[in-house]
């Protein structure tokens, strides 16, 4: 008996020995968890990056958690308000006041101030992560909004994009006949209160006077946004199911040939030219009437307080905002650099739709958000049912611009003091 | 001085094994799982309604505000058109949820070749997902490259296209009809159910009669179902009453709220503006409704008996 529990110690102190050894050798791997919105498409990227980054860093895991678009806002929110934040997030351009004011993110100031890229990053991208002179946020998807258009059509008429908003109506007229329509509107999702925006600042509106109120509703902004639903009332160039149509109906229709033009953003040119085809897919300059006219803001990677290991997590979201992930990025899905030496490399120099992006970016831009801490998540779920009713006819397209400056005012009247 | 009996000697757990409180240890566990997911979830739901509670504005914290939320809630339009269009489409989607239903059962109820398979057959939008039933819906309505608009155009049914989801004219009804076909096999199932349990012996003697089918369905068929219809419409009804999913993601509630439902619209206000104050608010309404529906039910269900005894 004494000879079998001699052996059953033995054994015991073996296993114990190799279970120390094991945890040893896992403790010094930091794991780190990473919340990032994503589709398949996108998630295919950020898996290979996550395993380059992992090759190259042995000693630091990444678990991420890719969620799809739509409930990502919602799924992160939950999880700061438990207190149970990720340690890296992915992060929308209106979310940064928020989380800033939540007090929840780590300033990144120590490790940026020595970052070899901090200087090509466009300077403007760094207003969007920068608060009270700390830095936030690691600036990695430039976002601006632009518009597809059916290159082969324009090339079998030998019709140019337009320039200016007259002629962005005509060629819509002009491609309304035989089934088709000039022009896909987006009258559903978070998205049609963006390019109802771009109307209404084109046309005059802003989102704050000189006393600091809420100004969308300029004899200007209220043209700009009635020119554009009189597309569906009036100019008659856009689907009968307009008011219900969001991105996957609009490339739906764009790709089954439906539709000449319509609104959208650089993420989904990979997506758009691979349903409709690469000689099909042109992108030109969202046009208003002040032209060519798009909000801008940042994506970026942020580090939770809660982080265990924020040297690790820094030296994650550096490898993500480096040039050759971004490179990565643009050639899976078309989202767009942050910083500008990528655009004078290839695979950006080959591709045309980067052009386009100049012509943006020496367009209108106008901030995707103001840059105030308060409740901007209520821009984009308040407008479209006020726009949905404008395209019905239920009610004036003053009235719908009054609407949502009323909603502004409301955010602002409510935002962190 | 108390005699001794042997008894003094048992230990607690015997004491509680045999004693009176032996039948509340036995249900102590599925009370203790009740209170957990489901008391605890609503007490804290009447709580936040009660509060301020908005995730996106935390600078506010969250503040007892009465019944703030309630007073803004009898204020809002939408929330009243939520309401009405939450009756509408419960009302209609059990009314035809139901007939087709029963159509289906006293179908099934016959014997043909081939019945056990179309009996399985029927369950499938049943089974299938609300998210994926409204998926497939949303593109067969879709005004341009539906399906359902094709077929009616080269049918010559319609001239021009219907864009079933964005008129509101069309919108509800198109969202009952998925509803309808999403959920009327659970009322063939239950009806067809029932409908066996009517002993033949009743029909044929009603055939010696001489009685028509239409008399026999109503003198002999419907009666003796009635109890079955009574219970299955009552839950269908608290259930779509409730239930989000269809609706969301066929219209979001839209065009223009034409579709908004209060699960919607609680939703919404939840997921999409942060504001669970307001949300809890909603949803503990909704549930007050359905607190006296459910009452009404039992009323019913004591004169349905008394009425047959």
């Amino acid at each position: 008996m004494l000879h079998g529990i001699g052996r059953a110690v033995i054994l015991a102190l073996i296993l114990a020995a190799v279970t120390a050894v094991v945890l040893g050798s896992s403790t010094q791997r930091v794991t780190l968890t990473y919340m990032v919105p994503g589709d398949a498409a996108r998630a295919a990227i950020i898996q290979q990056n996550i395993q380059l980054f992992e090759d190259e860093n042995p000693d630091i895991k990444i678990k991420a958690e890719i969620i799809p678009y739509q409930s990502f806002n919602s799924k992160l929110l939950a999880a700061i308000s438990s207190g149970n934040p990720p340690d890296i997030a992915h992060v929308y351009p209106i979310w940064f006041p928020i989380l800033v004011a939540q007090g929840v993110l780590t300033p990144l100031d120590k490790w940026v101030s020595s970052w070899e890229y901090k200087d090509s990053v466009f300077p403007a991208a760094w207003d969007f992560v920068t608060w009270d002179s700390h830095i936030y946020g690691l600036p990695t998807i430039l976002q601006i909004d632009w518009m597809y258009y059916r290159a082969d059509w324009f090339k079998e008429e030998g019709i140019s994009p337009p320039n200016n908003w007259d002629e962005f109506v005509a060629i819509a007229k002009h491609f309304t006949r035989d089934g088709r329509w000039g022009f896909g509107f987006t009258g559903a999702t978070g998205a049609a209160g963006k390019y109802a925006m771009a109307m209404i600042m084109g046309g005059g509106g802003r989102w704050v006077d000189e006393e600091g109120k809420a100004a969308l509703d300029t004899p200007g902004g209220i043209e700009g946004f009635s020119k554009y639903i009189d597309l569906f009332r009036v100019d008659r160039v856009c689907p009968d199911s307009s008011p219900g149509n969001g991105f996957k109906e609009n490339l739906a229709l764009f790709a089954a040939g439906k539709i000449a033009m319509f609104f959208h953003n650089p993420g989904s040119l990979v997506q758009v030219r691979k349903a409709a085809g690469e000689d099909v897919v042109g992108t030109w300059p969202i046009i208003t009437l002040a032209g060519p006219t798009s909000n801008f803001g940042v994506d970026g990677e942020v580090i939770f307080k809660k982080c265990k290991s924020p040297e690790q997590a820094w030296k994650f979201i550096r490898f993500l905002a480096s040039p050759d992930t971004q490179k990565r990025f643009y050639q899976g899905s078309g989202v767009l650099p942050t910083i500008s030496q990528v655009y004078d490399e290839p695979p950006l120099t080959n591709d045309p739709a980067i052009s386009t992006v100049s012509l943006i970016m020496n367009g209108f831009l106008f901030p995707e958000v103001p840059l105030i801490p308060a409740n901007w998540q209520l821009l984009k779920t308040e407008p479209p049912g006020i726009i949905q009713e404008a395209l019905l006819g239920k009610i004036s397209a003053e009235d719908a611009v009054k609407r949502i400056n009323a909603v502004l005012a409301k955010i602002l009247a409510e935002a962190k003091k | 001085m108390r005699a001794y009996s042997g008894r003094n000697h048992r230990s607690i757990w015997g004491c509680l094994i045999e004693g009176p409180l032996f039948k509340y240890l036995l249900v102590t566990p599925a009370i203790l799982l009740s209170a957990l997911l489901i008391l605890y979830p609503a007490l804290k739901g009447v709580w936040t309604s009660f509060h301020r509670v908005n995730l996106a504005q935390p600078w506010q914290g969250t503040p007892f505000v009465g019944l703030d939320n309630y007073a803004k809630l009898f204020r809002d339009p939408i929330f009243w058109r939520a309401f009405g269009n939450t009756l509408i489409y419960t009302f209609g989607a059990v009314t035809g949820q139901f007939f087709l239903g029963l159509i289906t059962a006293l179908l099934l109820n016959r014997s043909f070749r081939g019945r056990g398979l179309v009996r399985g057959l029927i369950l499938l939008p049943w089974v299938m997902p609300g998210v994926v039933a409204a998926l497939m819906w949303g593109w067969m309505y879709n005004s341009d490259v539906g399906v359902i608009n094709d077929l009616l155009s080269k049918t010559h049914i319609i001239s021009h296209p219907i864009a079933w989801l964005a008129d509101p004219s069309t919108a509800m009804l198109a969202v009952i009809g998925v509803a309808v076909w999403k959920g009327f096999p659970f009322f063939a199932v239950t009806l067809l159910a029932g409908l066996q349990t009517i002993p033949r012996e009743l029909y044929e003697a009603a055939d010696i009669d001489g009685a028509s089918y239409f008399r026999k369905f109503i003198y002999i068929t419907l009666p003796l179902i009635k109890e079955v219809i009574l219970i299955t419409t009552t839950l269908r009804f608290s259930g779509i009453f409730v239930y989000a999913d269809l609706v969301y993601v066929l219209t979001e509630g839209g065009p223009a709220n034409a579709t908004m439902t209060l699960p919607v619209y609680a939703f919404l206000k939840a997921y999409n503006n942060f504001d669970f104050g307001y949300a809890a608010a909603i949803s503990i309404t909704m549930v007050l409704f359905l607190f006296v529906l459910a009452l009404v039910y039992i009323r019913l269900m004591t004169l349905t008996k008394s009425g047959l005894g």
